[in-house]
């Protein structure tokens, strides 16, 4: 198990406790001093949103519910599948993400899509992509090195068969993306040392 | 004629695999989440899948969020086809309800700014939950336990890690600075006191709700210490969960309460 989901089970193990009384935190604090913080944190959490818990539920807008039930049925169809790290990277996160790394969307999407080849992606990049993705980066390269995405049918605009696309190298990548000069500098930068 | 004897079928729910921290025990589900379960087990995952829209908790067709969670784990059958975007739906319509905190509980002058803000922190916490319900199918995402435990007290972690994660947040004032001595003794007490009501009415929980949102915008030590006196610890029990003395603990009470007192003078003149 990594620290973050070691951190995660024993966050979640404190938060289903039948009670949170000062005997349970102190108990948690003292076994896993390093998350006192965290726990405090989330005793808070618990004490302050009790209050109108018995409230009747009312119906939110989710509108990315479609999106996200098809991507959860392709997986389970899929169970050999390898995960997508981007899947948790949609709408205004793949934007903040592509953000961090100084990169516009489109380049980005170049790299999700699986569009550019592997080999031709420098580990500087894979490096800064996955950390801003909090995963690890044989993570990454074993996602990146799998087949290219085929656009699905929803995505799809013509009435054209869907064809693979031939790979590119991140070098073309970068040339052939609309971008601002301060955004292919950072790009290019991205680029091992020779 | 001989009468039958057979002992009605009752259902066999799959036990949970998480153990408890420090490798401890093996989770169990509380009695009434097993009970519900058990009863639901025997109909048909479609009665199921719309008995889960009920958004009335008093309502005896309810069906808990646990329960829900756990159906939508055990699809493995294409029978289910129908009724799992149902079940789907209502889990993401209960994590929706679970995450969201009212309006009052944010600190901020744009309603704008809060909405988009609570908007983005229950899609950071949609997202997290999509990807430990897609590492299920592919093994068994033990996290997903706790949840079918204590549903909505496994979320407020997630709420909490959403919180920090997420950039777009409303803009705060800051608190104006005031001497300590503007402190009036009985402050404290009656800080606690407004969370101590166990059943508080409307205008009540949005007091509540705005002092958490002042107390939420203090520096990390002082806020620390105020929450642990709300939640009552003594003195004594916060100087030993905080490792520093009483002295420590006294001086950053005093800081944070001279602060919260502004927020308290700015309420009663609204």
């Amino acid at each position: 198990m990594s620290n973050q989901q070691e951190r995660k089970h024993i966050l979640y193990g404190f938060a289903v406790e039948p009670v949170h009384d000062a005997k349970t935190l102190a108990k948690y604090v003292s076994a896993f001093p390093d998350l006192r913080s965290d726990l405090i944190e989330l005793a808070w959490e618990l004490k302050v949103s009790q209050f109108g818990a018995d409230e009747v539920l009312a119906d939110m807008p989710d509108p990315n519910f479609e999106e996200a039930l098809n991507d959860l049925l392709l997986a389970n169809q899929s169970p050999d599948r390898e995960a997508n790290p981007f899947g948790r990277f949609r709408g205004k996160r793949f934007a903040d993400l592509s953000d961090r790394l100084g990169i516009p969307r489109g380049f980005m999407v170049g790299i999700r899509d699986k569009r550019t080849r592997l080999d031709s992606i420098p580990e500087r990049f894979l490096a800064a992509a996955s950390k801003a993705m909090e995963i690890a980066v044989d993570e990454l390269r074993a996602y990146l090195g799998g087949e290219p995405k085929v656009p699905s049918a929803a995505e799809f605009k013509t009435d054209n068969k869907p064809t693979d696309t031939e790979q590119v190298t991140f070098e073309q990548l970068i040339e052939d993306t609309k971008m601002s000069d301060e955004q292919r500098k950072t790009a290019l930068e991205y680029r091992d040392d020779d | 004629m001989r009468k039958s004897t057979q002992m009605p079928r009752v259902a066999v729910v799959p036990p949970l695999r998480a153990r408890k921290p420090n490798n401890g025990p093996l989770y169990f589900r509380p009695p009434d989440v097993e009970a519900s379960l058990v009863e639901l087990y025997p109909l048909e995952r479609l009665v199921v899948a719309e008995r889960s829209r009920i958004i009335k908790p008093t309502d005896p067709d309810f069906v808990r969020s646990e329960c829900i969670l756990h159906f939508v784990r055990q699809r493995r059958s294409t029978r289910w086809q129908d009724a799992f975007g149902l079940l789907f739906m209502s889990l993401r319509q209960r994590i929706l309800s679970g995450t969201r905190v009212p309006l009052s509980r944010l600190r901020g002058d744009m309603e704008e700014e809060k909405i988009a803000y609570e908007q983005d922190v229950s899609d950071f916490v949609l997202d997290q939950f999509l990807d430990m319900l897609k590492k299920d199918t592919k093994g068994y995402e033990t996290g997903l336990d706790h949840f079918e435990i204590r549903f909505n007290q496994a979320l407020k972690l997630d709420r909490i890690d959403a919180v920090r994660k997420v950039q777009r947040r409303p803009k705060l004032r800051s608190f104006d600075e005031c001497g300590v001595d503007a402190v009036h003794p009985e402050s404290e007490a009656q800080f606690v006191a407004v969370f101590q009501n166990r059943i508080p009415n409307g205008e009540e929980i949005t007091y509540r709700n705005e002092i958490v949102a002042a107390i939420d915008q203090l520096c990390d030590d002082e806020r620390e210490v105020i929450r642990l006196v709300v939640m009552e610890y003594s003195n004594v029990e916060i100087a030993k969960l905080l490792k520093c003395t009483e002295k420590t603990v006294y001086n950053r009470k005093k800081r944070a309460m001279a602060k919260l007192e502004v927020f308290r003078n700015e309420v009663s003149n609204e």
